[in-house]
């Protein structure tokens, strides 16, 4: 669950409840930190899941007259959502000492994509009436980090994994599409068509010593070092200008299409839809840079606005589209003008 | 019953109607289909008449009859479909399959030949050119434009695609969460409410979906676009801080008259 930037008018759980999920009936199922790679595994049929949560302090949530009241105004559920599988459900958690507990069995042929997990404490009835305490039934009052179930192998790599980089002539057949103009250049972007990760591919044949200079691995600063910062840096800037002015193109092309439908009007909606049909990538990429992109919003609002903007403001693509090459040259990890300004720096030092 | 190999994309659905390659398809996986033959081909009869009837007197329908025709549509869909496993209703290859095989006809009268009174004395669109120039067209920037049919027929990546847009499985799957026919003949009565409900994640819980499509023609008899979108955004909003998945019809019909 993502609800640390929402602001809460009523006291909630101080730390995170403690989630923990073992499946019963398959062992080893890769997982990476909140992940469960279920469509790696050999389980077919059915998912048989246990599935613990414990709460810190969690008679904090209610005042202090309410405090022996916790086990009547309060429940633990466990959320179960899955937009793929057109399921939002929830299932009550069995308190067991001090630890809540359930059991929940996936039967395969009606889930499909992932199944998002979390625990949650929500207040169960309207009751308590003291400032700065929860009232409304149905409240939040405390949650578990989430956890993803993937039953099927996700379409592609995410955006924030970085894309890949490989060495190849750009004379070989396999690169037909620089064959005849550009066999000698440095360094291309291939977007692909489609979902598919772009990749950014390095001539091997190019000249020894530039090549040298590129692989230097060397952190000390030096003529080389330096040179090979000052050149990564302007591939880094052209390969992200790109890339976030390729996801601005698909995010505005997928609203005006969204435009047409006369059926569907309400910005928020189609600013919503929008996003969520971008090619994961895209996504993924305007997510991370969002902050950059709008720097004058709040970061945890950027990606709202932005989506939002885009979709109301004709005017604001473009200005945006101009804007590209300057937002990169501030995104990437060193800026720029550090990079291009140190580099200088050392050239014309006199020894 | 199949589904396409692959999810077609704008440009496939180009290539199928110029017939140019031949997309693999791939049985559905439904046990004991044998068993559920007979009932299965009862409904599908029943439904391509009904969609025969819409198609041939779509030209006399007003824009109203024609919305309404969704909530006689949606149980039909329901009825014949609804043994197939859930993973199948959910896999948009299907949906794309069963429009461009089975509806496609019915696709086209209803999200474009009823559009206007040019599209509809356009009607029937006779060769893959005619379709292809409708479905996309270069603006004065030599910009690609295609038209809103295309995700009539494709759906899209996400689940509200098949809840709202897929021609066919937005009558299915509505009709899926709210389970009677009255609610469905709510919900398609004016699609700002199907929209409103199905494009947002609340839509997915039944309690809410079924609280929001009950409650909003009595809050507002004159079922206003501005009044509708207003309240779905109002439930969103109180969904930030409350587990729709833990409050019940009642509960979310108080939030609405609050």
């Amino acid at each position: 669950m993502k609800q640390a930037d929402i602001f809460y008018p009523h006291k909630t759980l101080e730390s995170s409840i403690s989630m923990n999920i073992k499946c019963n009936n398959a062992e080893n199922v890769p997982r990476y930190g909140n992940t469960f790679n279920f469509f790696d595994c050999e389980i077919k049929k059915n998912i048989s899941l246990s599935i613990s949560a414990q709460i810190p302090m969690i008679e904090t949530v209610v005042s202090e007259k309410n405090h022996n009241k916790c086990n009547e105004l309060l429940d633990v559920c466990l959320l179960i959502k899955s937009n793929k599988s057109a399921f939002r459900g929830k299932q009550l958690m069995q308190k067991k000492g001090s630890i809540y507990f359930t059991k929940l069995d996936i039967d395969l042929k009606d889930w499909a994509g992932e199944i998002n997990l979390s625990s949650a404490l929500i207040l169960k009835k309207n009751d308590d009436d003291e400032f700065g305490f929860a009232a409304e039934k149905g409240t939040l009052l405390g949650w578990s980090p989430e956890y993803k179930l993937l039953l099927e192998e996700p379409e592609q790599k995410k955006g924030k994994d970085g894309i890949d980089v490989s060495w190849i002539s750009f004379s070989d057949p396999k690169m037909h599409w620089l064959n005849d103009n550009y066999p000698d250049d440095i360094y291309a972007l291939d977007l692909h068509e489609g979902k598919k990760m772009p990749k950014l591919y390095l001539n091997k044949d190019m000249n020894l010593h530039l090549k040298n200079v590129l692989i230097n691995p060397s952190k000390k600063t030096s003529y080389k070092t330096v040179s090979r910062d000052l050149m990564f840096q302007t591939i880094t800037t052209g390969i992200l200008s790109q890339l976030i002015t390729s996801a601005l193109i698909e995010f505005k092309n997928t609203v005006d299409e969204q435009n047409l439908d006369e059926n569907n009007n309400d910005p928020n909606n189609i600013a919503n839809t929008a996003w969520e049909e971008m090619t994961d990538w895209k996504r993924n990429l305007l997510e991370n840079y969002a902050p950059n992109i709008l720097p004058e919003a709040r970061k945890k609002d950027a990606v709202e606005e932005l989506k939002l903007k885009l979709c109301e403001d004709e005017r604001f693509h473009k200005e945006l589209l101009r804007k590209v090459l300057n937002i990169s040259q501030n995104a990437v990890p060193q800026p720029t003008t550090e990079v291009f300004t140190k580099c200088s720096e050392m050239l014309t030092k006199k020894n | 019953m199949k589904k396409f190999r692959e999810k077609l994309d704008k440009n496939n659905l180009i290539d199928f109607f110029e017939d140019k390659i031949n997309f693999e398809t791939i049985n559905l996986d439904v046990p004991n289909f044998k068993e559920k033959e007979r009932d299965f081909n009862i409904s599908i009869v029943k439904l391509k008449n009904k969609i025969r009837d819409f198609e041939n007197g779509f030209n006399q329908l007003s824009k109203r009859s024609i919305t309404h025709s969704d909530s006689e549509l949606a149980p039909m869909f329901f009825d014949a479909l609804n043994f197939l496993p859930k993973k199948e209703l959910l896999d948009v290859r299907f949906w794309q399959w069963l429009s461009l095989y089975h509806f496609e006809n019915y696709t086209w009268i209803r999200w474009w030949a009823t559009k206007n009174s040019t599209n509809r004395s356009l009607w029937p669109l006779k060769t893959a050119n005619e379709k292809i120039d409708q479905i996309k067209e270069n603006d004065k920037n030599n910009n690609e434009k295609w038209s809103t049919v295309v995700s009539r027929f494709l759906g899209g990546s996400s689940m509200k695609s098949l809840t709202s847009r897929q021609a066919l499985s937005r009558l299915f799957w509505p009709y899926k969460i709210l389970g009677s026919k009255e609610l469905a003949g709510l919900c398609f009565e004016k699609q700002d409410i199907a929209v409103a409900v199905f494009e947002r994640q609340f839509g997915l819980h039944p309690e809410a979906a079924k609280a929001f499509i009950t409650n909003i023609s009595i809050k507002y008899p004159k079922l206003e676009k501005k009044n509708i979108q207003y309240e779905a955004k109002k439930l969103n909003r109180y969904f930030a801080t409350l587990a729709t998945e833990y409050l019940d019809q009642e509960d979310i019909k108080r939030l609405i008259f609050e």
